[in-house]
């Protein structure tokens, strides 16, 4: 295909580097530095993609990141494809595959387009006043259909196999944008020695100035100027300059976010590069130099394919050397509207009429085009753009002095222009709580006050004579340095020659139309196809804020966030309400500035890097043997250890077994340990546990309970008393940074003049649990001192000693309810410690088991989970652990929500064992318990089961459960209703072995 | 994300900090006297205000010390953050002015 | 452990550290000067290291105290706390296991750190001698900064092989 529309000599792509692409299956060509938009444009193709709600044709309205019509998908394949991007800001790379979107089955021929013809019953709010009747038909026919035509853009559908780069930044001075006032400020600042950030969200520097053919700074092109600068720049080592970067949210206290784009302009295939990198840059002043966009005009069929912004076709000839169109009409309210036309005359297109909305047009640019030809219309308005997939013709109609609109006369045209007047890009500012005003010398809201250390320079502030703008910049460059450094520096000063005298009129609203708005596609927000007329029925519909407008009609809401709708929306809107701008407002704009892929948010937080995955140091040991691992909080645990192909069922009953005929071994080292030492850790302990603590003596170990102020169980563990004034306490795994956090809370908020000091141990030992009546065999010889012969160490004690020459805290405690010992050695011996008891263990049949054997053990004793059993509403009692508290204790953490009536009541829930009549079936965690099961639903819950096993130990299953007022149904038989049949059990003692203890004291 | 200055450190960014509620409730010396209604209301009551707030934070991921703030819940503007223990300070018409702005 | 601690890039690199003995130390001011004048040093500064004969005294926050103590230097350190701290009411407890360290160089530190940490690594910003807790992405750790171009960083035994693996692809990514 050829570039037909390219004008050799024109524009700043590098014609020595030809660049092959597709776009919807078909080869083209262009060059390197073209956007999608330019290279398309360039071969004369305008259509590129079809509207969101009624699948109109569309092309490109602009050429940069406010585009809201040429949305592509690109990418090839299930992985890589990314919806939605701006055919404008896509570089195009030898080899990119891109199609458009929201068509069935292609761009010309759409069978989507006929909600076009139903576009009368699809205005604003339609979704509210439709699909309504028949009542069954929302969830077999509306829906469905809705859900398939819905949405814009096919997601990937499979992972991304591009990773993201993440980094946090500070400097002195972040300057957000890259034309002549962000480039000013940045050298003015950069000069100071102040830290300063430079960015752009395009590939090149400059803004304004790269589609600007005449201008001359200091005699210098405006391209030149730029070099010059970042030739600067890029020698100051406390500058950083980066492209392809687009500042998208304003955080609170000057944390600005970047979105750096570093590999999608290059060639498929950059290995190893980060696609993305996030920045979160804390800067100590921000300048935003945004710049200003133009605005389209609203008439009917503005959304035409070859209807676009007059700056843009500037832009496409003399940045990317593309003439959009030979026959050109121009609709202006700007006076840069001429500047455009005398440009594309000049390359050689026919501009055949420039209507101009003021009655009186009496510019320089507008003599000189006259001179040249160019007809001249003021006091005209487009009534109506002809043309399905590209313009071909619009009907021009003089606005008469009543301000009634007279008669059309067609006129035919390839190209239609909208020089609106420039808004000020205030997206940034706004996004930081800044209060916008409107300025009436620019007809627009432009930045008012700050509430973040900022000032806008430029265009984005309303200031368009480059002198002016440069002059703008330097000064909030200056200002920006001198604010965060106190450092004062020179202002650098150019003579600027050759520029246009800027002008500020402008339009915001629809234009007249003539006769009354019977079907109007007079487009303002292109990208969510909300018209004039949907805005105008918001307000006769009641509908009179301005929040209410745009999110009643969606205006403004799209990806785009408004940037070239939101002013004629207002201006549309204040007409109806009949109050001027200022009253109704703009709403605020949301980040992101422009969309930024999911992936650069996540950064490495994937796959296994999504969370730490933390190990104990005997995890090898189990992975070696086949462990079966589950993941506990952040820990991962070993589950069971499955022999010979069984399955979970079976390893579980064999590891049981063996335990309590002869010795299990178990690692506890996730479980959480916190060291509390002072004089005062007693007293401290009284304070934050049920228990009593003060009588329990050195070497002595106590199961201690933790309840919150309101009464309820928030963690327990066994905690030994080392010396007078240092306590080992342990907690649940998943509840140690917790109850370390509550723990500080008091001692820190509360009772600061305590003496005593917590510290976290958890990581210090690891636990290697070595349970079952052999358990003291095996250990005893390892032993290196003490004694713990069962006279020296009784059930619930803790010494001090040596294993293995490893210095070693033995707890002889018990969650199995056999004879149970506690190995503690710090974390670097606890591999060698576990490989010695392991081998000491072999004569003895020793068995190593994991999380859900150790679950089942001391479910058969009795022993309550905490967030098992409990759920934060259970109390000690309620657990069955009410013989915990220490009664002489006069307050504790808790003690006083145990006197409210509600936590004393009758009926609560209360900790039960349940048997079930078949001993076969094992009851599922959460069923719920029933009296009646034939009760009519909805029925009457008395409880639920908390945990649920089959025994091997018992032979039959056992069960858990809260049930309210369980302790006195003891013996009752409930009822557990599944899907499929109902399971009665009995409600017994939650004990089901050795309740006597027999075994535990050995 | 917000940059809070923590007494002991310094300005840090709020992802080390852990937010720990309403500030200045001490805990009843005795609650044993206290009525269930009084009692209720220092376990759930608390303020919710559009403007200044006291409140608690802690430097989990730094120095570990809790320590209080006066923030506009408005704006998210700190006027002052200063160490436990100490009263609630005065806040001028001036700084009520700035941390509303 | 010792070979995922392992990286070296240009501009970076990485190691696991030496062996060392620790201890958490927490007191008021009393029982902190006692305690750093048993091991011969003084208090430092709030955030703020200091070395001595073989043992580091980091200040991590106004009453807490991370002693690094060099193998040579543990039996002379132990035995001059059990001294010197008898009767004063504070906490010393030894966490040599709970954490190890990584030991990182390069002239792009400046670069690498600020991917896993809010903190500004800047010299002004982080002078020579601060130490500090703060993030490693999803996990804690100590920075302490000894040299221009040398940190040492603590992190609990069970983080570490995230906060390696973390360093060593902020260290890839920062080349781009």
């Amino acid at each position: 295909m050829t570039q037909t529309c390219r004008i050799p000599g024109r524009g700043r792509v590098d014609v020595s580097k030809s660049v092959t692409f597709t776009f919807d299956g078909r080869s083209y060509s262009g060059y390197a530095g073209d956007t999608l938009a330019s290279a398309l444009l360039a071969h004369g193709r305008h259509l590129m993609g079809r509207s969101y709600k009624y699948h109109r044709p569309r092309g490109p309205i602009s050429a940069g990141s406010d585009e809201p019509n040429a949305l592509v998908g690109v990418g090839a394949g299930p992985a890589l494809h990314t919806p939605n991007m701006r055919a404008t800001q896509i570089e195009i790379h030898q080899g990119l595959v891109a199609v458009s979107q929201n068509r069935a089955p292609c761009l010309e021929f759409d069978l989507g387009a006929v909600n076009n013809l139903f576009s009368p019953l699809l205005g604003a709010g339609f979704y509210y006043k439709t699909f309504m009747w028949p009542k069954g038909f929302w969830d077999k026919v509306y829906e469905p259909i809705i859900r398939h035509a819905a949405g814009l853009g096919v997601s990937a559908t499979e992972p991304d196999p591009d990773h993201y780069a993440f980094r946090y930044e500070h400097c002195d001075v972040l300057v957000a944008g890259g034309g002549p006032a962000g480039l000013s400020a940045a050298l003015a600042a950069g000069r100071t020695g102040a830290r300063v950030i430079l960015v752009d969200e395009t590939a090149e520097f400059g803004g304004s100035l790269l589609s600007d053919r005449r201008v001359l700074i200091d005699g210098k092109t405006g391209p030149d100027w730029v070099a010059d600068v970042l030739a600067e720049l890029a020698t100051l080592p406390n500058v950083r300059v980066m492209n392809r970067c687009t500042a998208f949210n304003y955080g609170p206290h000057n944390m600005v976010a970047l979105c750096q784009r570093l590999t999608d302009h290059l060639m498929i295939g950059a290995p190893g590069r980060p696609r993305e990198r996030l920045w979160q840059v804390r800067a100590k002043e921000v300048v935003l130099a945004q710049g200003a966009l133009e605005r389209p005009m609203v008439f009917e069929g503005n959304d035409r394919p070859g209807v676009m912004l007059a700056s843009a076709a500037r832009t496409y000839l003399n940045r990317y050397g593309v003439l959009c169109g030979r026959k050109v009409v121009i609709m202006a309210a700007n006076d840069s509207a001429y500047r455009v036309a005398l440009d594309l005359l000049d390359a050689g297109a026919r501009v055949v009429a420039v209507a101009d909305v003021r009655p009186v047009v009496e510019s320089e640019l507008a003599r000189q085009c006259q001179q040249m030809g160019i007809k001249v219309y003021p006091s005209s308005v487009i009534q109506r753009v002809h043309g399905g997939q590209r313009v071909d013709g619009v009907e021009l109609a003089p606005v008469l002095p009543g301000g009634d609109v007279g008669r059309g006369r067609h006129v035919s045209a390839d190209l239609v222009l909208m020089a609106g007047g420039y808004t000020p890009s205030v997206h940034l500012f706004s996004q930081s709580r800044g209060k916008l005003r409107f300025d009436d010398r620019v007809g627009a809201y432009v930045p008012g006050e700050s509430a973040e250390r900022e000032r806008s320079a430029g265009a984005c502030r309303g200031v368009y004579q480059l002198e002016d703008v440069l002059a703008d910049g330097v000064q909030a460059g200056l200002a920006a340095a001198a604010a965060s450094t106190g450092q004062k520096g020179e202002a650098p000063q150019w003579s600027v020659s050759g520029q246009d005298k800027a002008d500020v009129a402008g339009f915001a609203g629809a234009l007249p139309r003539r006769g009354k708005d019977l079907h109007s596609m007079s487009f303002v927000d292109f990208q969510h196809d909300v018209t004039a007329k949907d805005i105008r029925l918001a307000v006769r519909e009641g509908f009179r804020s301005i929040e209410h407008i745009k999110r009643y009609t969606t205006t403004g809401m799209a990806t785009d966030q408004g940037k070239l709708s939101n002013v004629n929306a207002l201006g549309i809107a204040a007409y109806a309400l009949g109050a001027p701008v200022e009253q109704v407002g703009l709403t605020t704009f949301r980040p992101p500035f422009t969309p930024v892929t999911f992936g650069t948010f996540s950064g490495h937080a994937r796959g296994d890097l999504f969370d730490p995955d933390r190990r104990t140091s005997i995890d090898a040991w189990a992975r070696d043997q086949g462990a079966v691992f589950e993941d506990v909080s952040l820990w991962r645990r070993a589950r069971y250890f499955p022999r010979n192909g069984e399955d979970m069922e079976a390893a579980v009953r064999r590891e049981c077994l063996a335990m309590r005929a002869g010795v299990g071994i178990f690692d506890a080292s996730t479980l959480g340990k916190i060291e509390v030492v002072g004089p005062d850790a007693a007293t401290f302990m009284n304070r934050m546990y049920v228990n009593a603590w003060t009588k329990l003596g050195v070497g002595r170990c106590r199961y201690g309970l933790l309840c919150r102020e309101n009464g309820f169980v928030y963690d327990d563990g066994v905690v030994g008393r080392i010396a007078d004034d240092r306590f080992h306490v342990t907690t649940t795994t998943g509840g140690a940074s917790g109850v370390l956090a509550m723990m500080e809370d008091y001692l820190q908020t509360e009772w600061p003049d305590l003496d005593v000091w917590l510290t976290s141990t958890s990581e210090q030992w690891s636990v290697i649990a070595v349970q079952g009546p052999k358990a003291r065999e095996v250990l005893a010889p390892l032993v290196d001192g003490p004694d713990i012969s069962a006279q020296a160490m009784p059930h619930m004690s803790v010494v001090e000693g040596t294993i293995q020459g490893a210095p070693m805290r033995l707890f002889r405690v018990s969650f199995s309810g056999e004879l149970g010992f506690e190995v503690n050695v710090p974390a670097t011996e606890g591999r060698r410690i576990w490989d010695a008891i392991w081998a000491a263990g072999q004569p003895f049949g020793m068995t190593p088991y994991g999380t859900e054997t150790m679950h089942v053990l001391r479910a058969e004793k009795g022993y309550i989970i905490v967030g098992q059993e409990t759920d934060g509403t259970a109390t000690p009692d309620d657990v069955g652990c009410g013989w915990a508290i220490g009664k002489a204790k006069k307050d504790f953490v808790g003690k006083r929500s145990f006197a409210l009536p509600a936590l004393q009541a009758p009926d609560r829930l209360q900790l039960v064992g349940l048997l079930t009549q078949a001993p076969d079936i094992v009851l599922e965690e959460g069923a719920q318990l029933v009296g009646d099961p034939q009760e009519p639903i909805p029925m009457h819950k008395l409880g639920h089961v908390t945990s649920s096993y089959f025994s091997a130990t018992l032979g039959r299953s056992i069960a858990l459960g809260m049930v309210s007022g369980g302790r006195a149904r003891k013996g009752e038989v409930l009822y557990v209703p599944m899907e499929d049949r109902v399971i009665p059990v009995k409600l017994v003692d939650p004990v089901f072995y050795d309740a006597e203890g027999v075994r535990l004291n050995g | 994300m917000l940059l809070i200055k923590c007494p002991y450190c310094g300005e840090r960014a709020e992802v080390e900090f852990a937010n720990g509620g309403e500030a200045h409730i001490a805990r009843p010396a005795d609650p044993s006297t206290l009525s269930d209604e009084e009692w209720a209301q220092y376990l759930y009551m608390r303020d919710n205000p559009k403007g200044l707030i006291a409140e608690r934070w802690r430097h989990a991921h730094g120095c570990g010390r809790f320590f209080n703030a006066i923030r506009d819940t408005r704006t998210d503007r700190f006027v002052t953050t200063y160490e436990m223990g100490q009263p609630r300070p005065v806040v001028t018409p001036e700084q009520a002015a700035e941390a509303a702005r | 452990m010792a070979e995922s601690n392992m990286a070296t890039l240009a501009g970076f690199s990485m190691q696991g550290g030496p062996a060392l003995a620790r201890w958490t130390f927490q007191g008021r001011e009393a029982a902190q000067a006692a305690a750093c004048k048993a091991v011969g040093c003084a208090v430092p500064e709030l955030l703020r290291a200091v070395t001595q004969d073989g043992v580091s005294a980091l200040r991590l926050g106004p009453y807490e105290i991370l002693f690094l103590v060099e193998p040579e230097a543990r039996a002379r350190a132990e035995a001059a706390w059990t001294k010197a701290l008898a009767g004063i009411p504070c906490s010393l407890v030894e966490v040599s296991a709970r954490q190890d360290s990584l030991v990182l160089g390069g002239d792009r530190l400046e670069d690498i750190l600020p991917c896993l940490s809010p903190l500004d690594f800047a010299l002004e910003a982080f002078p020579i001698g601060m130490a500090t807790r703060t993030l490693l992405d999803k996990a804690d750790g100590v920075i302490w900064r000894k040299g221009e171009q040398d940190f040492h960083v603590e992190v609990w035994r069970s983080f570490l092989p995230y906060a390696a693996s973390m360093l060593k692809n902020a260290a890839h990514d920062t080349q781009f």
